[in-house]
């Protein structure tokens, strides 16, 4: 085996394994509070992309629910935005894991169709996000 | 392996002549190691695949135990081949190949691989557990920037990041312990292969 450079430690790993996982559990945690702080505060308003295009902007928190047909690459997904929540419930995509992956009502939460483009975020006032494309 | 040019049965001698030269026992024995744990790495990428969805591009990296495995028995080369290899392969039989899908996975496993390579040779004292950890990390991070590269160039699509990193540091320290304790279990198994007497009938 050609194992020279490799150490052959515990099972709970090396120190070094141990202070890797340190950083990287800092850096993430640090990433985290930045991303949060970020994606804003105040009312949540509820971005749909596809691609680099903005397609739509509705208030998560609307009055009468929301159904937004999205038009990406594959065909349309179907989106709704009703009692602080915001779900694709239909998808053309084979996965259909961004179906799967649910509601989200947190601000910076958001769902993903990768093989239709389409994005859908909830962030804060414009002001922040604004802060975040610079 | 050609060392000179065919020759037919008709030709005179004086026609250069095909000589196959016969490869080492050592080098086969290394292309099957690495055809094994090609098959044995593609069956956990198909099998990840199956898996019902943790997350809209999660998967455990159980195939990345094999990279570790590789790259400790076949070293860096075979390692850096088998994790491109498998998923080019893979993506055959899965049927997503030259998707967004396949562009992600290749990128991350390859941007993986590089760094566990880097890892394993300049850092001292890590093991594979810190190697499949950064390898992990790497195969995340690259994801993310292939995806707002070339399909959805929004900044608002890393606000998935730190949670999928967190879950991705998780599995890639599990799957690092697992390649460990198979490393350590075949080192001991060639090990004792190696003493048995020449000419003892295997199998």
């Amino acid at each position: 085996m050609n194992s020279s450079s490799v150490s052959p430690g515990k099972l709970s790993g090396t120190w070094t394994d141990r202070v890797l996982l340190l950083i990287v559990l800092c850096g993430i945690a640090f990433g985290w509070m930045h991303i949060r702080q970020l994606a804003g505060s105040g009312e949540a308003m509820v971005d749909v992309y596809y691609g680099q295009t903005l397609l739509a902007e509705y208030p998560l928190h609307a009055d009468t629910p929301v159904h937004f047909k999205a038009e990406g690459e594959i065909g349309i997904s179907d989106i709704i935005i009703a009692d602080g929540n915001v779900a694709i419930t239909e998808s053309p995509c084979s996965s259909k894991r961004c179906v799967l992956a649910g509601h989200k009502h947190d601000i910076g939460g958001t769902l993903v169709c990768l093989p239709n483009r389409i994005l859908v975020a909830i962030r804060g006032d414009a002001q922040a996000f604004d802060a975040m494309l610079e | 392996m050609v060392q000179s040019s065919i020759h037919s049965p008709g030709q005179s001698s004086a026609t250069p002549r095909l000589i196959l030269a016969r490869p080492s026992l050592e080098g086969m024995q290394r292309k099957a190691q690495w055809m094994a744990l090609l098959m044995l790495a593609v069956g956990i990428h198909v099998l990840e695949s199956a898996l019902p969805g943790l997350g809209p591009w999660f998967k455990p990296g159980l195939a990345n135990i094999i990279t570790l495995i590789a790259l400790v028995m076949l070293g860096p080369k075979e390692a850096l081949m088998l994790a491109v290899a498998r998923v080019v392969v893979g993506s055959l039989f899965i049927g997503t190949l030259f998707t967004p899908t396949f562009i992600m996975s290749l990128s991350g496993a390859m941007a993986a691989a590089l760094i566990m390579l880097a890892a394993w040779r300049s850092i001292p004292g890590i093991s594979l557990i810190g190697i499949s950890l950064l390898g992990a990390v790497a195969h995340m991070l690259v994801q993310f920037v292939v995806v707002e590269g070339l399909f959805i160039q929004q900044q608002a699509l890393f606000y998935l990041l730190p949670p999928f990193l967190l879950v991705a540091s998780i599995t890639g320290w599990l799957n690092g312990v697992a390649a460990q304790y198979i490393t350590d279990h075949l080192r001991s198994a060639m090990d004792s292969t190696s003493e048995v007497p020449t000419g003892t009938a295997h199998g």
